[in-house]
């Protein structure tokens, strides 16, 4: 094939590609909202944990929980200090969450703070796996945001390895933002798009990554080895 | 190999092997060098780039934070607006600031911008942020009679602009100044310019507080610093690229909340 015509057919497949960009993107746009969302249907547990964050929701679909009787108990990690608590303004968010549970009817006695002081969901889990190492059975919701939940999924599970078939994880629907056309929204342009950037991260951070990269490179060296060896090697003929 | 003219192959002149693989050895041999000499300096250009990258790092970081950061003077105001949401006043420090800029101008009053109230200062968990913000400027030793209070309907800087633009339209020589973080203050002004006529936008001026744990001089040294810097970048984005006011959600009470939770969620609840 000659230039003009190659650069006219890669010219049309770019227009064509772009089209339909234009005419799906807010379906896709709401694909990735919602591949974020892995939770699953509540099961009967022993303990409901609720992650950090999110206050305006997660202790509140706790709290509904136990008072469907999927649980009877609730874990709470400690949270590290931030400045606004340091200078008593605000609450720690695990004080908070322990506030809602109270409000919303759940008896103090059930309600265990883990110790430590969690900055991320890493610590979170970390605190979890302390926790249960002397309850190996233990069946435990995990209670998040619904956007929150497929890192929860992968940071727990990296974190609990066996045991992670233990734990459900529970959304709890945000209402902060509409989902439906999240990219409208500072809230949930920011909350979305900043989730997926974590996870990449934590892909990075955490992940195999490093050993996903290292196999790449061998494979491209061997590659490119190859071909200089067949170029290098004398023609049969 | 060489073909006569009836296209079968020629045994007038035949080609040894032993020829061929010479020949070959020797393009390798040649073409060896030849790729080292490419091979080197591009290695070393590579090289000296990751070297500059990292020399000038710091510069570069600094660059990009500093778009994100408003900062203007204050010389002359007679309002002070602090704004943020209940769990989480705009900038660190603020009441701090805004009691240093009231001793400055005891005449000026102290503004806060009710945002839309969170389900947690409904039930009462939390306190609302206009309770909040009176709780710690009294006390910081601020007369009660020096706070005024506007409400806006969301927890946006969107929401702060729209709750502004009504209050500015009343009083049309007020000058205010306002707290924003420091990495999150550019895109304030660009939603001030957008939401606000130019006059309007030109009386109210920015204070771009610094965050205590970092700035745009050291943001990549901490955890919080590369969360606070993308989540600034986030937002500027998306006003430059949709940028637009748009409605806040619909608010659930507590209840509400858990009684739609029970039909999506519980559906299963033994």
């Amino acid at each position: 094939m000659n230039r003009p015509h190659r650069y006219a057919g890669g010219i049309l497949l770019l227009a064509v590609a772009l089209g339909l960009l234009g005419a799906t993107y807010p379906q896709l746009l709401h694909a990735m909202e919602r591949w974020l969302d892995v939770g699953e249907r509540p099961q009967r547990a022993d303990y409901v944990m609720v992650l950090n964050g999110g206050e305006e929701t997660r202790p509140f679909a706790a709290a509904a929980l136990v008072k469907a009787g999927f649980a009877r108990h609730v874990l709470v990690a400690a949270t590290a200090v931030s400045p606004l608590v340091a200078d008593r303004i605000v609450p720690a968010y695990h004080e908070i969450n322990r506030q809602v549970l109270l409000k919303r009817g759940i008896a103090a006695s059930e309600i265990t703070i883990l110790p430590g002081a969690a900055a991320t969901t890493f610590d979170e889990a970390t605190a979890l796996a302390v926790f249960l190492a002397e309850r190996p059975h233990a069946r435990v919701l995990l209670v998040t945001s619904d956007f929150h939940s497929r890192r929860s999924r992968w940071i727990f599970g990296r974190t609990l390895a066996d045991r992670a078939e233990h734990v459900v994880l529970v959304s709890a629907p945000t209402d902060e933002f509409r989902k439906d056309c999240w990219w409208q929204d500072d809230e949930g342009f920011t909350t979305i798009l900043s989730e997926y950037l974590k996870l990449a991260f934590y892909v990075v951070r955490y992940g195999h990554f490093g050993y996903w990269l290292a196999a790449c490179i061998v494979l491209v060296l061997a590659g490119k080895w190859m071909r200089r060896q067949k170029s290098a090697a004398p023609s049969p003929s | 190999m060489t073909d006569s003219a009836d296209g079968s192959p020629s045994a007038a002149v035949p080609i040894q092997p032993a020829t061929l693989v010479d020949i070959s050895v020797d393009c390798s041999d040649q073409a060896s060098p030849q790729r080292r000499r490419r091979f080197l300096p591009r290695l070393l250009i590579v090289l000296a780039a990751v070297a500059g990258l990292w020399l000038v790092h710091g510069f570069l970081f600094r660059g990009v934070a500093r778009l994100l950061v408003v900062d203007e003077p204050v010389d002359r105001f007679q309002y002070v607006a602090i704004s943020g949401r209940d769990d989480a006043p705009d900038g660190d420090r603020c009441f701090d600031e805004a009691v240093a800029l009231f001793h400055q101008n005891p005449s000026c009053h102290i503004l806060l911008i009710r945002p839309a109230p969170t389900r947690l200062a409904e039930t009462g968990i939390l306190a609302s942020f206009e309770t909040l913000g009176r709780r710690e400027l009294a006390a910081r030793g601020l007369p009660q009679n020096a706070i005024q209070s506007i409400s806006s309907d969301g927890h946006d800087d969107w929401a702060k602009a729209r709750a502004l633009r009504a209050w500015l339209l009343d009083r049309p020589t007020a000058t205010v100044v306002l707290f924003r973080d420091r990495l999150g203050s550019a895109h304030l002004r660009y939603v001030l310019n957008i939401v606000l006529d130019s006059p309007q936008a030109a009386r109210v001026r920015l204070r771009a507080l610094p965050d205590r744990r970092y700035d745009e001089t050291n943001w990549w040294l901490s955890r919080c610093g590369y969360k606070g810097f993308g989540m600034a970048w986030l937002l500027q984005f998306r006003a430059w690229c949709t940028g637009g006011d748009h409605q806040p959600p619909p608010r659930y009470s507590a209840d509400d909340y858990e009684h739609n939770l029970r039909l999506t969620l519980l559906e299963a609840a033994p």
